[in-house]
């Protein structure tokens, strides 16, 4: 995975958020759903070209002209370090331990030091990584493109730092590159002594078993990189003096022959693991790619994965309206009436309620419930004079109980409604049962028609 | 039942304000199906259907209820005896014959569904009002549909005559199940689903399918929830809000205007998450209140006053002037091969990073083509308050949990707070343990991914729990 693909991936999930798009994708590669990686990819590469994708584009613009420059200056620096360090003025030779410090010993603490942070790189704070050049280099490098990777950045805080990182290790392989690219370009054209002196006590012996133990990794396919003990010997430099002594100048054409045990320092020592380091790290920062991927790409794949529940409904709701005049609503109960007719209700009910509204009436009818309509026609013949209705309350009013009440109305001189509760309610109607009662009532539309509530 | 027996289509009947909408409502997760309180308010039948993946499942028919119920049996009868046909080809005839007739539009509408697409029915009552005789029209006319049918006793009153009821119904309806759209949970919705599946026995499997898509579906969601409230928790906690000030002490001006902000953009954050959640449960009608704010309870902020040159910080900038003078003493000490001893280097670090701060003032001040170089800024936030990100999560929690359970049959104002017992819901053993080891790395403003999972995951199960969703 690398930086410009991730770039465009999260783009790519900015932009794409159709839950139903998702799952028809998922749906045709329904296999892969075992499989994020697979199907993240596969997505990305169907999708990509439906939208123009910037962040990958300019992300990587920025990458390679950041890399080269980088890698340049690295390559140029290690050039120029070489020629530096091996530089012979014809006074005093050029000291291999000197040598070997900047191209064993600093570069060793640097790979170190990169090995921390990437260790470090699931951080979003990596001080082994701000500590370096390079992560200056690229605060200040990035600035022009801040507006267009400011989003980016938001959801993947250490992209750059990731980015940095592996470039630090190639940086460094420029830098040895350039080193060792100064050693045989000034070996090739210029006459070097190189002796090894120090202030240390050491015998030639003891430093030929170091050296032979430091140059292990090469000594089976390049022997001729190992110095021996006679090199070792011939080579021994005293500062006393202040010149260059007989037995080195003698030995002058052999001494030339450390030139070879740099350049395998350099490629094994300082080359080989930043290779190995380099490739480790990219094959790791990928990993953490992909995992911060999955994570920015979870409800995606999920929604790519899990079916879309959803209702659609065919028709458009038609409500009815109600012509509500102002209904007649009285709560002055009278107590004698001509007729009472009992609605829905048996005889032992209509009883009760009788007797709980105090009515009292010359004639009681029954009306409604399992009667047929050609009973209740026969029955509401014998309607006359005022009228009291008794209907259940908690019971809305069906067209055809309007209907009864039409009928009656037309034979009565004047009609109360009385709408009844149940017994846990006191017998009494619901407030808003009454209300309900009172709009459909006033639907008649007949001026004789009151409701007592 | 259609003879498309992977579709199973339902006509939901009834006597008016029997709740017939809101089970509609309940069942096809819709909050936007109209409930009126007044009867007759529906007109014509309406059908939803429930999809997977653009494949119908499940329909659901909403109809008007009875209006003329004996009357339109009376008409059936006589279909019968003068044409001597069975009583489903009455029903059939009487549909085709006063379809258009004003007086039996509500019975038309009904009957659409049943005789059209050969819907199975489902009657509905309201078991807490009497049984009447007058339903027995509804009851009979039903049955002379001859299609699969059951009955559902829907409690919306405090009163219970179920017993009454279920007694009058078995003698019409085989399955006859008590439901209540408004206080439903996922259980009851499911439980009614698999009893439609026992309407006909031919429906079972497909029925079973719905069920089983509807608790992936349920379980996809609680899921989602669980990553937005950690999402959330996380932008509110390590949220940092900025502004540049004047001078290098910010006045007490700034810093309330800086504060008032910072409350504006945590409430805000908050907010978007809840309508998140609602358009996720489908609850974007839904009227809900909150006793407080966020942004009201009291959280301990930690305020900065900052500069930066270039787009550098100070310690950035130092790093840079160390670094810079290293390489410069570097190259001095190449260039006496040596005998300095690398001090050079050493020099060169400490020397760049003395001046960089030095002057660091100074360079800020300077004006670059009339802008200044450098800026000074004020910045409130990270919260530091350890109580914090369990007020934030509970709250949110809560309102994922509320929006989980409640029916979309429910039309009242929902209390959106968290009673005080509500943190020991949630808030135990890994959970406990998983969250305050997320919370602890957005404090101390470190990588949280791995933890942020383990709580997510854990706020998962929490609602399950809550929601008591069985495997």
């Amino acid at each position: 995975m690398r930086c410009e693909r991730f770039a465009d991936i999260v783009e790519l999930l900015q932009l794409s958020t159709d839950r139903e798009a998702l799952r028809a994708f998922g749906m045709k590669y329904e296999e892969a759903c075992k499989n994020p990686r697979k199907l993240l990819l596969l997505w990305y590469e169907t999708q990509r070209k439906k939208y123009s994708l910037r962040w990958g584009e300019t992300l990587g613009r920025a990458l390679y002209r950041f890399s080269l420059a980088l890698y340049a200056s690295a390559f140029l620096f290690g050039f120029l370090a070489a020629m530096g360090l091996l530089y012979y003025n014809g006074k005093e030779p050029v000291n291999v331990i000197y040598f070997l410090f900047a191209a064993f010993v600093l570069p060793t603490v640097s790979l170190l030091l990169s090995l921390a942070a990437t260790f470090k790189a699931t951080k979003t704070h990596n001080p082994f990584l701000h500590i370096g050049l390079s992560y200056v280099i690229e605060r200040l490098w990035f600035r022009r493109y801040a507006e267009t990777l400011k989003p980016l950045l938001k959801k993947e805080k250490r992209l750059l730092d990731w980015a940095v990182l592996t470039r630090t290790h190639t940086a460094a392989l420029a830098f040895a590159s350039g080193m060792l690219t100064g050693l045989l370009v000034t070996v090739a054209t210029r006459d070097i002594a190189f002796v090894w002196s120090t202030t240390l006590d050491i015998d030639p012996h003891t430093f030929t078993s170091w050296l032979q133990t430091f140059a292990a990794p090469w000594h089976v396919w390049w022997p001729q990189a190992v110095p021996d003990a006679t090199l070792i010997e011939q080579s021994r430099y005293f500062r006393l003096g202040g010149r260059i002594d007989g037995k080195l100048i003698a030995h002058a054409q052999s001494l030339g022959a450390w030139w070879k045990f740099l350049a395998a320092t350099i490629l094994f020592y300082t080359m080989l693991p930043r290779l190995v380091a380099a490739l480790a790290t990219r094959y790791y920062i990928s990993r953490l790619m992909w995992r911060s991927l999955l994570r920015l790409a979870r409800e995606h794949l999920a929604a790519m994965c899990t079916p879309v529940i959803k209702t659609e409904v065919r028709q458009t709701q038609e409500v009815r309206t109600f012509d509500m005049q102002n209904a007649c609503t009285t709560s002055e109960k009278q107590t004698d009436y001509d007729t009472l007719v009992v609605v829905g209700l048996n005889e032992t009910q209509g009883a009760l309620y009788k007797e709980r509204e105090g009515i009292d009436a010359k004639r009681v009818l029954y009306v409604g419930g399992a009667r047929s309509r050609a009973q209740d026609d026969e029955t509401l013949q014998e309607v006359k004079g005022v009228t009291a209705v008794i209907v259940k309350g908690w019971e809305p009013p069906t067209f055809e109980l309007l209907d009864t009440l039409r009928a009656i109305a037309s034979k009565a001189t004047r009609t109360f409604i009385i709408p009844v509760g149940l017994e846990e309610d006191g017998f009494a109607p619901d407030a808003h049962d009454l209300a309900v009662w009172e709009k459909m009532i006033s639907t008649l539309k007949d001026d004789t028609l009151c409701l007592i509530g | 039942m259609s003879d498309r027996i992977d579709t199973p289509t339902f006509a939901v009947v009834g006597h008016p304000n029997k709740g017939k909408s809101s089970i509609v409502a309940a069942l096809t997760r819709r909050d936007d199906v109209v409930v009126s309180p007044m009867p007759g308010t529906t007109r014509t039948h309406r059908t939803y259907t429930l999809e997977a993946d653009g494949k119908t499942l499940l329909r659901l028919v909403d109809t008007p209820g009875f209006q003329r119920a004996r009357e339109v049996l009376e008409r059936l009868e006589a279909i019968r005896r003068n044409e001597g046909v069975s009583r489903q080809e009455a029903v059939v005839r009487f549909y085709r014959t006063f379809r258009h007739e004003a007086r039996y539009a509500d019975e038309i509408e009904l009957l659409a569904p049943v005789v059209e697409e050969e819907a199975g029915i489902m009657y509905v009552v309201d078991g807490s009002k009497p049984y009447g005789e007058e339903f027995e029209a509804e009851m009979e006319i039903l049955r002379w549909c001859a299609r699969p049918s059951m009955a559902v006793i829907n409690r919306i009153g405090k009163g219970d005559y179920v017993d009454a009821w279920r007694e009058a119904l078995s003698s019409y309806f085989n399955i006859v199940r008590t439901y209540n759209p408004v206080t439903a949970r996922l259980q009851d919705h499911l439980r009614l689903l698999e009893s439609m599946g026992h309407a006909d026995e031919r429906l079972l499997p497909v029925i079973r399918n719905v069920v089983r898509y509807f608790r992936e579906d349920y379980r996809h969601k609680l899921r989602q929830s669980a990553r937005i409230v950690t999402e959330t928790v996380a932008h509110i906690v390590s949220h940092r809000e900025s502004m540049r000030i004047a001078s290098q002490k910010a006045t007490e001006k700034e810093k309330a205007e800086l504060l008032e902000r910072y409350k504006q953009s945590v409430r805000k954050m908050e907010q978007k998450a809840k309508e998140t959640l609602r358009t996720l449960w489908n609850h974007t009608h839904l009227s809900v209140r909150e006793r407080t704010a966020l942004s009201q309870e009291p959280f301990d902020l930690f305020s900065e006053e900052s500069a930066t040159l270039f787009g550098l910080s100070k310690r950035e900038l130092l790093m840079a002037g160390a670094i810079g003078g290293a390489a410069t003493g570097a190259g001095i000490d190449l260039l006496f091969v040596g005998h300095t001893l690398f001090a050079g280097g050493a020099i060169g670090a400490i020397a760049g990073a003395i001046g960089t701060y030095a002057a660091f003032d100074t360079f800020a001040n300077m004006k670059i083509m009339g802008r200044k170089a450098g800026e000074y800024r004020l910045s409130i936030g990270p919260i530091k308050d350890r109580n914090f990100p369990y007020v934030v999560t509970g709250r949110l929690l809560f309102f994922a949990s509320q929006l989980a359970s409640l029916s979309h049959a429910y039309r009242d104002e929902v209390e959106m707070t968290p009673a005080e017992d509500f943190k020991e819901r949630w808030l135990s053993g890994s959970t406990k343990r998983d969250c305050e080891a997320f919370f602890k790395a957005l404090r101390d403003e470190k990588e949280n991914e791995e933890s942020m999972r383990r709580c997510e995951e854990d706020l998962y199960l929490v609602l399950e729990s809550i929601l008591d969703i069985t495997r």
